[in-house]
């Protein structure tokens, strides 16, 4: 295994300014005090329902994409799924989209017994929301109900 | 923006009492936004699960940042997982905004 290290010091300055600079001049990061919650596994990782969330921009194939209107979009884990993603080069991870939407990886692990199972539909949004209020007012409620619905022990969340 | 947009949405999901876990890119935006648990891989943006066509490394990512949610980290670790992309400058250039 390669040593880890944290290359992307000051990227978050980097990137501030080019938000300012091209798309939304007093764009800030979104900030908290303290983090959220952490809440333990009620089961054990090999029994556990997991599901996903990404912020890819997948979409059901032949369905709109959600584009920055901070939307999630609910995908069935069996379709065909489209990236819609203004921030990275899409057609090379529509070549296989477990690098951003890591579907089959989870199945895998469901099949080794390293999971229980892989709930039925994902959750996706367009990460690349520049105004947080919309993802809070839209992708998120929405993502906690369909996690919630499914009844999840586990989600795993994937950025791009 | 994605570290910021998973930060947001696993936020809900923990205020909500759901276990969660993330991977993350970019460790220091993700300080910021301070979900429960999330995991460093240093992959290039749009192959956070490793290379097209690399099953092994997306499955060991995958798995290596769900065996963390079983663990007792404190609210707000970003644990550091040993991946990391060596095949080309991709990450170096997409972190100077130089390539998407």
């Amino acid at each position: 295994m390669p040593q880890l290290i944290d290359d992307s010091h000051g990227f978050a300055d980097l990137e501030r300014a080019h938000v300012r600079a091209t798309y939304l001049p007093d764009f800030e990061w979104t900030a908290y005090g303290e983090p959220s919650p952490r809440n333990r596994l009620s089961v054990p990782l090999r029994d556990a329902r997991v599901g996903l969330v990404d912020t890819s921009g997948a979409h059901v194939a032949g369905t709109p994409p959600v584009g920055s209107s901070g939307r999630a979009a609910l995908i069935p884990v069996d379709a065909e799924i489209a990236l819609t993603h203004p921030g990275f080069d899409v057609e090379r991870a529509l070549r296989d989209p477990d690098v951003v939407h890591p579907v089959h990886a989870l199945r895998r692990l469901a099949e080794r017994g390293v999971i229980g199972e892989v709930a039925s539909t994902t959750v996706s949004v367009m990460g690349g929301v520049l105004i947080a209020q919309r993802l809070l007012d839209r992708g998120v409620p929405a993502t906690v109900q369909a996690m919630s619905e499914q009844q999840v022990d586990l989600v795993l969340l994937v950025p791009v | 923006m994605c570290q910021q947009s998973v930060g947001l949405l696993q936020r809900g999901l923990d205020d909500a009492g759901i276990a969660t876990v993330s991977l993350t890119l970019v460790p220091e935006i993700t300080a910021m936004v301070s979900p429960s648990l999330s995991c460093f891989v240093a992959m290039p943006f749009g192959l956070s699960l490793g290379d097209v066509g690399d099953t092994a490394t997306h499955e060991a990512i995958v798995e290596a940042a769900l065996h963390e949610a079983e663990r007792d980290h404190p609210a707000g670790t970003i644990v550091p997982l040993p991946f990391a992309w060596t095949r080309d400058d991709l990450r170096a250039r997409q972190l100077r905004k130089e390539s998407l």
